[in-house]
């Protein structure tokens, strides 16, 4: 589909003799952004002003005044057709490509920061006129282009973000059951992708946090289990540290209950008989028997396990280590 | 530290970038402000600008940048609409040629490394923190810019940082009441506590819930409050222990710490993949290194007052000994990669921040020298207007 553009006066970009950081832009480019800047200038919502502003995506995702435009065109699309314009059909199946024109540029370009926003504003629109979309709105889609781009970057943080703002938009659509099943099996596949780890706390936040009893659950009690046999996978591994400390601060729970735990991966010397030498697997686990020592007021046991860190265990933070001691002592 | 090849490298990309750098033009006054800020800290402007009418030149293009209403920059001349021979008949309009908080921040950045003492009589203070204000949105977040009254889509914690960064830099603190309409300070300081992850770092969201946090939107988020006087290190605890555990080192998590005998086959672990990491920082729990963090979590740790809790010794050495390019100048973002003005800049600035001889001083929160800051407000970058 081509369209005419020999109505509209390009608008060259002028550059001036000391420019700074000069691109040698190629004549493509300067003619695809020539025509936008002379079709926002106009103000001008229209299919070939669609058609540019794919052509100026293609070249640079990251322009970002582009996608401003793009975004208000749909949208005076989405009212002409409700308004029955001459030109509807063709408007209406401009819309209905999007989604799927969208998939293209973040499968090319998945680091993009605009793409996301762009779909979450669609998924809007289609939303309030469900329409447009010829059927009703359903988040397969969604989750099918999430898993193609996870499957290649498992920890994309964009398409992370994206997912979670799925979740919380449309929980409706969403089965919480199967989102959770899907970290699992993340995590199962690679223990240390911390994305995965930051969206199961989220969706567990969101079933459970009406819901305090949860922690007496043998749900809860399920969930421990899990994250206690994937330390043991690989001990050094932060994430599943920082996840059961985080679930234990959030539903209040009290980490002495922990020390099991961390006794399989760190011990403190005085804790053992004279000819024993402490096997210590895990700064992490040292690290959260400091706390629980500290917090059971045995001051001297969470000073031995920060002792440890400092010149041990975890030299490279001694510095840090040696501050936590202070505020042991004060 | 190759101080001349840096300096060839930042030259070289103010002056011309190939066409591969077309996904940068949106952004061209980032490119500008990473290079001669780069310089400034290098302490080797003066060899890129021999004379002072070339200042006077360069400070023009980037009075250019401004957008017609004065209430900010664009990012780069490829967006600016009007001002064309033929455009007499204004039907149109410019409103997709609005201010951005980045290239605002950018521009106002780069006025003061080159020198510029009448930034206040030419640009108005009022219509910059007006704009800045607007682009807030009710549950204090920030968008990239604001047209029609209408905040742009993106939640970033980078707008926080340069929404705070603009209004510190613009603000006149000799005024003690200004009468720009202004940032909603509580606002911004709920919406950033909002997203403390449960890991200690700061995310990102928009409705209280929390994505994986990160060290550069941690950086944005602790320099926000800084920049707005509302740091308080004591609420920062657990932020402050996941941004020391940034620091990467293999000789703990391979020899020290007995773990390889415990580790599965199907276990990815990116350690493995034979960069060097000791010294360097990652983004977040579990990834590689990358110069980027060196300076995104030095910076963080300087405002909370820790640089010392981690190893500035082999902080510097990972950035000299590994992603510092001893051929082009400049640092790539992790060892062999070609470098790029971002990482150049952010390697020389987490320099600085770990104390390597022969820099120039950048303050933290604002990641510009203290000579910059001190040009654009005539104050002291140790204290911080409420």
């Amino acid at each position: 589909m081509s369209h005419n553009f020999d109505d509209l006066e390009i608008i060259p970009l002028r550059e001036s003799d000391h420019a700074l950081a000069s691109i040698a832009y190629t004549d493509e480019y300067k003619q695809a952004t020539g025509l936008l800047r002379a079709l926002m200038e106009k103000n001008e919502k229209s299919l070939r002003g669609l058609q540019v502003a794919s052509n100026v995506i293609a070249q640079n995702p990251a322009h970002y005044t582009v996608w401003a435009y793009r975004i208000d065109t749909l949208k005076s699309f989405a009212a002409d057709v409700k308004a029955g314009a001459a030109d509807k059909d063709e408007k209406l199946a401009a819309l209905q490509h999007e989604l799927r024109w969208v998939d293209d540029i973040a499968m090319a370009c998945p680091k993009n920061y605009q793409i996301w926003p762009h779909r979450q504003q669609l998924l809007e629109l289609f939303e309030v006129n469900p329409d447009l979309l010829g059927e009703e709105l359903t988040l397969d889609r969604e989750i099918e282009l999430i898993d193609y781009m996870l499957s290649d970057d498992s920890k994309n943080h964009h398409v992370w973000s994206y997912r979670q703002w799925l979740v919380t938009r449309f929980p409706t659509l969403v089965n919480l059951d199967s989102e959770l099943a899907t970290t699992s099996i993340m995590i199962q596949e690679d223990c240390r992708n911390n994305s995965a780890w930051n969206h199961r706390f989220f969706l567990f936040k969101l079933k459970n946090d009406n819901k305090q009893e949860w922690t007496t659950k043998p749900s809860f009690q399920e969930e421990v289990e899990f994250v206690a046999n994937t330390i043991d996978k690989a001990p050094q591994n932060h994430s599943p540290w920082l996840y059961i400390e985080g679930l234990y601060s959030h539903y209040k729970k009290d980490i002495k209950d922990l020390q099991e735990l961390t006794f399989k991966y760190a011990c403190l010397p005085s804790d053992l008989g004279e000819d024993e030498e402490p096997l210590i697997t895990s700064s992490h686990a040292l690290d959260l028997l400091a706390k629980i020592y500290l917090k059971e007021q045995e001051k001297s046991k969470a000073l031995e396990a920060l002792n440890l860190l400092e010149e041990k265990y975890d030299p490279i933070r001694k510095g840090y280590w040696a501050y936590r001691k202070k505020l042991v002592e004060a | 530290m190759e101080k001349t090849k840096h300096t060839k490298y930042f030259s070289r990309c103010l002056f011309l970038l190939p066409a591969q750098a077309t996904s940068y033009d949106g952004n061209r006054l980032s490119i500008v402000y990473f290079c001669l800020s780069g310089l400034d800290l290098l302490g080797t402007l003066d060899q890129f600008i021999k004379t002072d009418e070339q200042r006077k030149e360069y400070i023009e293009w980037i009075y250019k940048q401004v957008v017609e209403s004065g209430e900010g920059f664009r990012g780069s001349p490829t967006f600016k609409l009007c001002g064309h021979e033929h455009s007499e008949s204004r039907e149109g309009d410019n409103k997709y040629d609005p201010a951005n908080l980045a290239a605002t921040f950018f521009g106002l950045a780069c006025l003061g490394i080159l020198g510029d003492r009448e930034i206040w009589t030419r640009l108005s203070r009022d219509k910059i923190l007006s704009y800045v204000a607007s682009c807030q949105r009710d549950d204090g977040s920030f968008g990239s810019f604001c047209i029609d009254g209408k905040v742009a889509p993106d939640y970033d914690m980078r707008y926080c940082y340069l929404a705070t960064g603009i209004r510190r830099l613009a603000r006149d603190t000799s005024e003690r009441l200004s009468s720009s309409r202004d940032i909603n300070i509580p606002a911004m300081v709920g919406h950033i506590k909002n997203t403390e992850s449960f890991q200690g770092g700061i995310g990102q969201g928009q409705t209280g819930n929390v994505t994986e946090p990160h060290s550069g939107l941690t950086y944005c988020g602790l320099s926000a409050l800084k920049n707005a006087g509302q740091l308080n290190n004591k609420e920062w605890g657990t932020t402050l222990e996941w941004l020391v555990g940034r620091q990467c080192d293999e000789r703990t998590s391979e020899t020290q710490v007995s773990e390889s005998s415990k580790r599965d086959d199907n276990d990815s672990s990116e350690e493995e993949q034979g960069d060097p990491q000791t010294g360097g920082f990652n983004g977040r729990v579990g990834k590689l290194a990358d110069t980027c963090y060196s300076f995104w979590v030095g910076a963080s740790l300087a405002s909370l007052g820790g640089t010392n809790y981690v190893s500035a010794d082999l902080a510097r050495e990972y950035l000299l000994n590994n992603t510092q390019n001893t051929l082009l100048g400049g640092f790539g973002k992790t060892p062999g990669e070609i470098p790029d003005p971002l990482h150049s800049y952010l390697g020389v600035c987490a320099l600085s921040i770990f104390g390597q001889p022969g820099l120039g001083k950048v303050v933290p929160e604002l990641c510009i020298s203290e000579k910059a800051f001190e040009t654009l407000t005539g104050g002291d970058s140790t204290s911080v207007a409420v």
